[in-house]
């Protein structure tokens, strides 16, 4: 196992938009391109790092992500997997996936992007139309008449 | 833990998934649907209709399940050498491979069974899926390598099969087809009961798509896309010009909107 070397690790200041702040090795935050940039353009120099469009909750969320990934290396990847996965799991509410996967977007974190993106995808695989409106709250701006000939232009699917 | 937050948002809030995701993200959800349930999320609403239905988001949609898994480890005709009519000479497998070991592999297997009466036993040879469309697939199938290629469209559910009038002769210079073929049908909207139009490119050589033309009308040589309409004979068929020659072109995709052929072309830049 690695040894984590926190006392000579560079440390950042994140703050969110709710102000809360917090205190991460600069490894763990350069999993976000966005932040990484911002360190390398010198931004991080002058206290922390303001990220006006992420919560704390959704941040502390994106943190724990990118400490387990930044420590990953020597892991096995089944290992990591199994974590992604509980991880998912600890938010399994369309809505709390979706702030995540705009804070992802916004953070530019590419693993995390895609392991949420993958996980919404997962809750629509298999359900009918009726069952994915009522899921993700979603109106129903078919006509009738509309309705049955999307409906019937794509009959295969539906059998 | 934060979830019990979240639900009661939720709830109080009734959010929509809608109103929270732009257009780009909802796509990376949406393209990472497999086919069949991505036809059927048609019928949500009429954002996700236009959304699937458009040429981008099927290049899109196509990019990404190829770069998850190769289309040919997607897509298996099995049994080709069994000769018509035996018993299910057919089998199309759609299957995904799984990213790491054994895990959560989808796996899917149709059998086909064709019924048109006019299949020519020996045309079992080369026997290749060159395209699908909204649930369909396209078929080509020839008994020799000289000979013209005919094309059958399927319904693998329903097992419909359609074999269409022969296309307009290949062009003397065309070296072989290439795989991208769309159908549509005459009104441009794609349904399993009416016309198809198929549409045929011919590759000069690699990286370079001379998509040319015969046009039996004028005798012109050009560069254009060649439509052919399977319910008309063949020198009646349309063509569709192209601007100048389309040299460099890495990879190219077909995808069909009001009633409008698209085509889009990975060009590199050089």
């Amino acid at each position: 196992m690695s040894i984590t070397t926190e006392n000579n690790e560079k440390m950042i200041t994140l703050m969110s938009s709710d102000g809360e702040e917090f205190v991460v090795e600069e490894a763990v935050a350069a999993q976000s391109q966005t932040i990484k940039h911002l360190i390398e353009d010198g931004c991080s120099t002058e206290g922390s790092i303001p990220l006006p469009n992420v919560t704390g909750r959704v941040l502390s969320e994106v943190i724990q992500y990118c400490k387990k990934h930044s420590s990953s290396d020597d892991k096995e990847e089944k290992e990591l997997e199994a974590w992604d996965a509980e991880f998912v799991k600890a938010a399994d509410d369309h809505v709390a996936l979706t702030d995540l996967m705009m804070a992802a977007n916004f953070l530019d974190i590419k693993g995390l992007l895609d392991l949420v993106a993958q996980t919404l995808a997962n809750m629509i695989t298999g359900k009918s139309p009726e069952e994915v409106r009522r899921m993700w709250n979603i109106k129903n701006d078919f006509t009738p008449e509309e309705a049955e000939k999307v409906r019937k232009e794509n009959q295969w699917a539906f059998e | 833990m934060d979830t019990i937050l979240y639900q009661k948002r939720h709830k109080k809030k009734k959010t929509s998934l809608d109103d929270l995701l732009c257009e780009e993200l909802l796509e990376q959800i949406l393209f990472r649907l497999e086919s069949e349930t991505i036809i059927r999320c048609k019928s949500v609403c009429k954002r996700w209709l236009s959304m699937i239905s458009s040429p981008e988001f099927i290049n899109r949609h196509v990019e990404f399940q190829q770069s998850v898994t190769p289309i040919s480890s997607r897509f298996y005709l099995a049994d080709l050498h069994q000769p018509y009519p035996r018993h299910s000479p057919y089998r199309l497998d759609i299957c995904k491979e799984a990213s790491s070991s054994s895990s959560s592999s989808s796996f899917k297997s149709f059998n086909f069974y064709p019924k048109h009466p006019t299949r020519r036993p020996s045309w079992r040879y080369a026997f290749n899926l060159v395209g699908s469309w909204n649930g369909l697939v396209l078929c080509s199938e020839r008994a020799s390598l000289k000979e013209q290629s005919r094309y059958h469209v399927c319904n693998p559910i329903t097992r419909d099969w359609l074999i269409l009038l022969p296309p307009p002769p290949r062009p003397p210079h065309a070296r072989c087809y290439d795989p991208g073929c769309a159908l549509i049908d005459d009104d441009g909207s794609i349904t399993t009961t009416g016309g198809f139009k198929v549409v045929l490119i011919y590759k000069e050589s690699a990286g370079y798509f001379d998509v040319s033309s015969f046009s039996t009308s004028t005798g012109m040589e050009g560069h254009s896309i060649i439509g052919y309409d399977s319910y008309k004979p063949s020198d009646e068929c349309s063509y569709i010009e192209l601007p100048p020659p389309i040299r460099y072109a890495l990879q190219l995709y077909l995808g069909v909107n009001q009633g409008r052929i698209m085509v889009s072309l990975l060009v590199q830049n050089l």
